[in-house]
């Protein structure tokens, strides 16, 4: 789905470069826009709450280090790091391409009612996304810079992250809370972004917004969650999808902020 | 361009030519009159930047303002300053000008050091003034010139003006400002700069009468420079304007058009001058007439130079005010001067010129255009002249293009070899083939006077016994024997034509005698008819553009722009960069900002291979005086585009046109202008290019970017290429 999808956006962005070619418009002619930049938000409403974990407020991470020692965290700005690239076709639209990683250690508290002295570890993903984008300029903005809206439209990968030392507590022999890593998500997400691109140098922007989110994360299959003792309250996959699925629904607003390589 | 060769004849051109001036008869002269242009090296003081003479100027100890008052100050009065020597509008090395300094020589014969701090130029203005700024800088208008008697006239108005300098008069005026309204506006502030106070002016008077004796002028010539200032509103002579100055054979405007009683003159010395910055005349006189009896070794001289010299510098500048009329559209003072300087230099060519240029410039405005921004509405005209606004306002439409075409035609019959001559009689014809109610067949073949006797003659005819008449009608009279009966039916049909319904003489009608010659001369017919038939084309053409789609009209019109983009290239004029705080303008930053206007202006035509040709005023430090003429040719050109409307204009320097786009090869005007406005809460910014195509007159807005961001440099950079890289799409 992902090749598909990159070799069709490859594709596009190859047909309208050729026809923006002969056309004279873009900041000093420039049409291709590569940027670098972060989407983020600082969690206002709570993540988490749902199920048995009915404590904590949402935000709380748990992680082990290499001694097995417990370190409790809070998560209250997620951040991801993204490439984008816009091609403009015409005076005020551009169509384009972006990427995005995201370190994603999932929030949220486990229940106190568990048995062991400590909670099990906070599961974490590498979370891939890639949007196609299309990118309106107002005509009285010279694109790419200026005020600017987005709309953009792609897949999102869950790649559980299976390097870090997942543990139930710090003694415990059962160790591992999630020991069939069979966890990989996928979602669909789009944004409308209201941007503004500043020109600090003939061929760089700085490039910041707002972007308003809506997301949704499809349901994995539960039939490897009957291996773990349903008395044992830690993550099940369950859990996971829910905690993922409510977490990208209501990432509504984050920002961005980053640079633009004009060429 | 103009290689070095040329320039190098150009110049030694222009120093013959000034060299052997006074040498020069005044009708040979005058004979091939061109209008003036500066001469020889620009004078630093046109080419050095604003902001290095706000540093330089900072030198001097202005006791009366702190340090940031006179940073104001000095931007204020340098920006003003600059503005008016890049206006086009200043002559340097020129006969004018040279005579002016000639003059001011004599009166500063005693003061070395003060003539070296004082730098003297002409404004090409028709208004009589004089004005004297901070920089030590004097202007003498034009119009001051023409008005003069004499050269000890010129010689007290600079001594005025001279005092003003070195009393700072302009730093005093301005302090005072600040002191007593600290929040007035720059615009304000900038007009003050020319303004004095009263007691300014008296001190003015009274001091510059030291200078003016101590050169050896007569104190009897002195009041006179009052008079001069009095009835500086009128023209420069009041001669009762003679109603047969517009007849010819074949046209006679009756008296009726003409003012039964001339206006009066009202001007009075003693007027109330309580809302005036000047005192009032009778006052200054009466103050000068103290300051005189001071002296008691008065010299008798009313000319220290020659009277020839100054007479033929006084002519000059009657020739330029009809052209300066001209520009300002202001026909009807324009004919009264002509007509003036004809009964001196009568079948003059430049004159002829001019004239014609009046006429159809006339007919032009009464067909397309605002008429009553031609001439003045009569009542509020004094003097002789009025006679002339009250004809030009009495006249009907049909009456005026047909004097005006008559007008034309008699100076072209004159001089036909002439292009200007040509090219405007041209210009008329199509003007009239393009009003309908304009029909050569209304227009007759006898004349006024053939019209009038027989319509006498019938009428007596007619009296002394109609039975009589009728039976001898086919007869007529003996003169019409030989005629042939068609030709008869002809001539009485053509003298029934000005019959009123009450059996009159209608002497309305005396322009359908007018034409007679012209509507059976072959190359009007040929214009004419050539202008018709392209009037049907485009009529055509527009309905068969409304027959089509929304879309393919916007094709076409593309097509078309795509068309009209040059070939060649452009003639940079301006850009010029503006900017407002809170509605007060301000100077920080706006020169860079200017500069990046130009430098991306000329970054991206190169990029499109679009040629520029930079004739701006920020360019002017690598300008030379042909190009400094060009540019000021070009600003007189637009200045006059600005007065018309969207009908056709006949550029009133149309020969030096010509030369222009045969020197660059292009006939497009370029100008780049920005306006930044920041209020309270936005930031408002207006970049518009305009192009002007010499040829055809048209002004096309080739783009405009209004948008609400702060013209930083890379801002403005984006906006500027995208305004020019829509001259030419790009070869890549």
């Amino acid at each position: 789905m992902r090749n598909i999808l990159l070799t069709l956006g490859a594709v596009t962005l190859l047909w309208v470069s050729s026809n923006a070619q002969k056309e004279s418009f873009g900041y000093l002619g420039k049409k291709n826009l590569i940027s670098v930049f972060t989407t983020g938000n600082f969690r206002v409403f709570p993540a988490a709450n749902f199920g048995p974990f009915d404590y904590g407020n949402g935000y709380e991470t748990i992680k082990y280090d290499k001694n097995n020692q417990v370190k409790y965290g809070t998560k209250v700005f997620r951040y991801d790091i993204r490439l984008g690239y816009t091609r403009l076709i015409k005076k005020g639209f551009g169509i384009g391409a972006e990427f995005g990683y995201e370190n994603y250690r999932m929030t949220g508290f486990t229940p106190s009612n568990y048995p062991f002295s400590s909670y099990a570890s906070s599961p974490v993903f590498n979370v891939f996304s890639t949007m196609l984008t299309l990118n309106f300029t107002g005509r009285k903005q010279i694109a790419p810079t200026g005020f600017t809206t987005t709309l953009g439209i792609g897949p999102k990968f869950y790649v559980f992250d299976k390097s870090q030392n997942y543990r139930i507590d710090e003694s415990t022999a059962i160790g591992n809370p999630y020991p069939d890593y069979k966890m990989d998500m996928m979602g669909l997400n789009l944004f409308w972004e209201l941007g503004y691109r500043i020109p600090i140098a003939e061929f760089l922007v700085i490039d910041f917004g707002l972007r308003f989110n809506a997301g949704y994360t499809f349901r994995m299959s539960y039939d490897l969650d009957s291996g773990i003792p349903f008395t044992v309250p830690y993550w099940t996959k369950n859990d996971i999808h829910n905690q993922a699925a409510i977490e990208n629904a209501t990432t509504l607003m984050t920002f961005k902020l980053g640079f633009g390589f004009m060429l | 361009m103009i290689n070095l060769k040329s320039k190098g004849w150009l110049i030694l051109l222009f120093f013959v030519s000034s060299l052997s001036f006074s040498g020069f008869c005044q009708s040979d002269y005058f004979a091939d009159y061109h209008p003036l242009q500066s001469i020889g090296r620009i004078p630093t003081v046109f080419t050095q930047s604003t902001e290095s003479k706000i540093e330089a100027a900072k030198a001097r100890n202005r006791a009366s303002m702190d340090e940031n008052e006179e940073r104001v100050f000095l931007e204020y009065i340098h920006h003003h300053v600059d503005e008016i020597l890049q206006s086009g509008l200043i002559l340097y090395g020129d006969v004018t000008t040279k005579y002016v300094q000639k003059v001011a020589d004599k009166l500063l014969e005693n003061e070395p050091k003060l003539k070296k701090e004082l730098q003297f130029y002409v404004i090409k203005s028709n208004v009589t003034n004089a004005l004297s700024t901070d920089q030590g800088i004097i202007f003498v208008t034009l119009g001051l010139l023409a008005q003069l008697e004499n050269e000890a006239q010129l010689a007290y108005v600079l001594a005025h003006e001279i005092v003003h300098f070195q009393e700072t008069h302009v730093e005093k005026s301005y302090a005072a400002d600040i002191n007593t309204e600290e929040r007035v506006s720059y615009d304000q502030r900038i007009t003050r700069l020319s303004n004095h106070s009263r007691d300014q002016e008296l001190e003015a008077d009274k001091k510059g009468v030291h200078l003016y004796h101590q050169a050896g002028y007569s104190e009897d010539e002195l009041l006179g420079a009052f008079d001069v200032m009095m009835y500086s509103y009128l023209p420069f002579d009041d001669v009762p304007f003679d109603r047969d100055y517009f007849r010819t054979d074949l046209l006679n405007i009756p008296d009726y058009y003409y003012p039964r009683r001339i206006n009066d003159i009202q001007a009075e010395e003693d007027y109330d001058d309580r809302k005036s910055s000047h005192p009032n005349i009778r006052k200054r006189k009466d103050q000068i007439m103290e300051e005189l009896s001071a002296y008691d070794d008065w010299g008798d001289a009313k000319y220290l130079l020659t009277e020839e010299e100054f007479k033929e510098v006084r002519t000059i500048a009657r020739f330029e005010g009809v052209r300066l009329d001209l520009l300002a559209v202001n026909y009807g003072d324009a004919l009264y001067s002509i007509y003036l300087l004809e009964r001196e230099f009568p079948n003059n060519l430049y004159l002829n010129r001019m004239k014609s240029q009046a006429w159809l410039g006339l007919a032009g405005f009464k067909l397309h255009g605002e008429f009553s921004k031609t001439s003045q509405k009569p009542t509020s005209v004094e003097g002789e002249s009025h006679a002339v606004h009250f004809l030009l306002r009495k006249l009907t439409k049909l009456q005026l293009l047909t004097i005006s075409l008559r007008q034309i035609e008699d100076a072209y019959i004159k001089f036909p070899e002439d292009k200007e001559l040509t090219a405007i009689r041209e210009q008329m014809i199509r003007l009239l083939a393009g009003y309908k109610k304009f029909k050569v067949s209304d227009y007759v073949d006898v004349t006024y006077e053939e019209a009038l006797k027989t319509f006498e003659e019938s009428k007596a005819a007619l009296a002394a016994d109609t039975l009589e008449v009728e039976v001898e009608s086919d007869i007529s009279s003996e003169e019409d024997e030989d005629i042939s009966k068609y030709e008869r039916i002809k001539k009485k049909r053509n003298t029934t034509e000005a019959v009123t319904k009450e059996d009159e003489f209608d002497i309305k009608k005396f322009y359908i005698y007018a034409l007679t010659d012209i509507i059976k001369d072959a190359d009007f017919k040929r214009v004419y008819l050539a202008e018709k038939e392209k009037i049907k084309e485009r009529k055509d053409e527009e309905t068969r553009l409304w027959s089509l789609t929304k879309r393919e009209r916007e094709e076409h019109y593309a097509e078309l722009a795509a068309s009209n983009s040059s070939e060649d290239g452009y003639i940079l004029i301006e850009p010029s960069f503006s900017q407002y705080r809170y509605g007060v303008p301000y100077l920080d930053g706006a020169a860079e900002r200017e500069e990046v206007i130009l430098s991306t202006l000329k970054s991206t035509a190169k990029k499109f291979n679009v040629t520029i040709h930079d004739l701006s005023s920020d360019n002017t430090s690598s300008q030379n005086t042909s190009s400094y003429n060009e540019r000021a040719i070009l600003m007189d050109y637009l200045r006059q585009k600005a007065e018309f409307e969207d009908f056709e204009m006949f550029p009133v320097d149309y020969s030096r046109m010509g030369d222009i786009k045969q020197n660059y090869g292009d006939s497009k005007l370029l100008f780049v202008f920005a306006e930044y406005n920041r209020t309270r809460i936005t930031h408002k910014t207006e970049l518009s290019a305009f192009v002007i195509d010499m040829e055809t007159g048209d002004l096309d807005l080739v783009k405009d970017h209004f948008f609400t961001r702060r013209p930083r440099k890379l801002v403005l950079k984006g906006y500027v290429y995208d305004l020019i890289s829509q001259l030419r799409t790009p070869n890549n």
